[in-house]
């Protein structure tokens, strides 16, 4: 069941999603032949002081137009994967044909989340992929080897541990955050819905009422312990730890401690949303 | 086939009156197979358990009868049919002599228009 | 006679209202029954407590002898009072959605049916009228081998002739193992097809019989007796 919910999800999901990334994929390509454009635009040594002004005009509008584009595809895709797509399947209309399929609620639970984590990641990466192809020239590609080693060397003396650790670690714990962070959504979703009225008033009132707790706690955990921080962002938090240093581990044992809070938070949050929401969307559907 | 119900008896009895008198009137010949209880129940816009029932009754006045497997038959028994014939004749005759007595005819009066009536008729 | 479905002291409250107040009921195979009551008298509520759209808040509810969930649901077919289907979705999209998530679903029997309404596979839901979206689902929901199917007032929106369809539509599919739950509040509409009557009012039930008990005892229609007992 798990794999047809799977199937009929990516379906429906991918009909935005693609278009979307196509449309991603067009800008990059259409952004690079311009920036070649304006590359060797530049070896051209001309006087028209009005004409440069206005390229250089027209270059910042379209590096703007670009960002924004960028954040908009981002921003889209979450909100869409985490939110929209979420609540209208399974929460207005359409939710009478979902929740009456032979399939448990979990089932549901991890159909959403499978692929929009799926989405998140590839959209994530075309992003890079995107600037990376962007910014790319004879120069970079020549510093990149420079760039890496210099990561390589350095690395294990800022952390504490090599390279090829680190940066896997690293990428669990965003994976991880971003499961936890979608299933929080997913949460307050369910409850906010559980409400006979103002249902998405109430699951708006109930994020930020669990920002507040999750804050809140946070300041707790970090005046009593000195070490770690509260919330979902763990690179962010673990730059932040760095920044309290002063407990006299070592490094290494330093970035394992950090680490593992890090991801048995992340760990907790995620689970204890997931049961949360299918409590909610077991015991407490109330569609309209 | 106009299935006229009305709202005052169970649908099954007048079902089972539509169909009698259509055996009667000729619509269904002796011997000829009745058509599936899902297709009268569809002709007759009813559920098919009420036309079940209505078969069932008819089976039991022995106008209709079943062969195990291949389904419902009007009965070749020419007696009975004229027996259940005659039966719903003296049935509207009586209901037809009920509403004379209440218009306050006696029996000679009766058969003297009845007479009449006939010969008019002729 | 095995029961299909059995509700034991069964409640709902949303917050302090009471939708639905200690009802006992079963419902056996082989029945067409209809669900009547006023509007708000607690017939939605009912229907969507058997497809586990909600959950009681006090007493039980069982079909088949299980609670409802994932297995009860392959053997329940709903018609919600809604159209639930996404407008981008093409007939054929629907027809293979049903095929992959019941089992029990019956695509030759649903194309004939779509045919004889001169439904085109191919159609999106976003050309389609109310009317026509209403009948497609329809057709899925009873191209179904499902033991209990429950149509919420399937009949409320459409037209005459439509109503007529949907009538046929329910004989033609019936069979003897299975039961048909119909809420409406139109019963002149569907009396002839009925077999049993639950009258339901301000979360109780007031009546469970047969038409040909409430005809014969009572001498009149359900209708008329349906008028006289929510008289106002």
């Amino acid at each position: 069941m798990l794999g047809k919910l799977l199937k009929h999800e990516f379906k429906a999901v991918n009909r935005l999603m693609i278009p979307l990334h196509l449309g991603l994929i067009i800008i990059t390509i259409v952004g690079r032949f311009y920036v070649q454009f304006v590359v060797s635009r530049e070896h051209v040594n001309y006087s028209n002081y009005s004409l440069r002004m206005w390229e250089g005009i027209m270059d910042f509008m379209l590096i703007s137009a670009y960002v924004i584009a960028l954040i908009a595809i981002f921003v889209i895709t979450w909100l869409y994967l985490d939110i929209l797509r979420f609540r209208k399947n399974l929460f207005t209309d359409e939710g009478y044909l979902m929740h009456t399929l032979p399939a448990s609620a979990g089932e549901h639970i991890f159909a959403k989340l499978t692929v929009s984590v799926v989405w998140q990641i590839a959209d994530g990466i075309l992003i890079a992929l995107s600037v990376f192809a962007m910014i790319l020239n004879k120069s970079i590609i020549k510093d990149f080897r420079y760039f890496w080693d210099g990561l390589f060397s350095s690395f294990p003396d800022i952390f504490g541990v090599p390279t090829g650790i680190g940066i896997p670690v690293f990428l669990l714990i965003a994976l991880v955050d971003t499961i936890a962070g979608t299933l929080i959504i997913y949460m307050c979703i369910a409850i906010g819905h559980s409400f006979n009225d103002h249902k998405v008033l109430a699951s708006i009132g109930i994020y930020m009422g669990y920002k507040m707790v999750a804050n809140l706690l946070s300041s707790v955990v970090v005046a009593l312990s000195g070490v770690g921080t509260f919330g979902n962002m763990s690179i962010n938090s673990f730059f932040f730890g760095v920044g309290n240093y002063n407990s006299g581990l070592d490094y290494a044992t330093y970035f394992w401690l950090n680490m593992a809070f890090s991801l048995v938070l992340s760990l907790i949050l995620g689970v204890g949303a997931f049961i949360l929401t299918n409590h909610f969307m077991t015991k407490r559907l109330n569609l309209e | 086939m106009a299935w006229i119900l009305d709202d005052s008896r169970p649908i099954y009895l007048q079902i089972v009156d539509v169909i009698k008198t259509n055996i009667i009137a000729g619509a269904y010949q002796p011997g000829d197979k009745l058509p599936s209880v899902r297709d009268l129940a569809m002709e007759a816009s009813v559920n098919p358990n009420t036309m079940q029932k209505a078969l069932t009754e008819l089976e039991r006045s022995g106008l209709v009868y079943t062969q195990r497997t291949s389904g419902r038959f009007i009965t070749e028994d020419t007696a009975k049919m004229t027996e259940i014939k005659e039966q719903l004749a003296r049935e509207q005759i009586q209901l037809f002599l009920k509403n004379m007595e209440q218009l306050g005819f006696k029996k000679e009066d009766i058969k003297r228009l009845l007479e009449q009536e006939l010969k008019g008729g002729q | 006679m095995e029961q299909l479905l059995s509700c034991q002291n069964l409640t709902k409250r949303y917050g302090y209202k009471t939708a639905l107040d200690n009802i006992n009921l079963t419902i056996e195979r082989g029945r067409i029954i209809g669900l009547l009551g006023p509007n708000g008298s607690g017939k939605t509520t009912l229907i969507k407590l058997i497809n586990g759209l909600l959950s009681p808040t006090e007493g039980m509810l069982l079909i088949n002898g299980a609670l409802p969930g994932p297995e009860t649901k392959k053997v329940v077919s709903y018609l919600p009072e809604r159209t639930y289907f996404n407008s981008w979705m093409k007939v054929t999209d629907i027809l293979d959605f049903f095929c992959d998530f019941y089992s029990d679903f019956d695509r030759n029997r649903a194309m004939e049916m779509l045919h004889r309404l001169n439904i085109n596979e191919k159609d999106r839901l976003s050309s389609m009228s109310k009317g026509t979206k209403e009948k497609v689902q329809l057709i899925m929901v009873m191209s179904r081998d499902a033991d209990l199917y429950c149509l919420d007032e399937p009949i409320g929106g459409v037209d005459p002739a439509a109503r007529d369809y949907i009538l046929q539509t329910i004989i033609t599919n019936y069979n003897e193992r299975a039961s048909v739950l119909i809420s409406t509040h139109l019963i002149s509409d569907i009396e002839n097809v009925l077999d049993d009557v639950i009258f339901i009012q301000n979360g109780h039930i007031r009546l469970t019989t047969s038409v040909d008990d409430i005809r014969e005892q009572e001498g009149k229609s359900v209708d008329a007796l349906f008028r006289e007992v929510f008289r106002c």
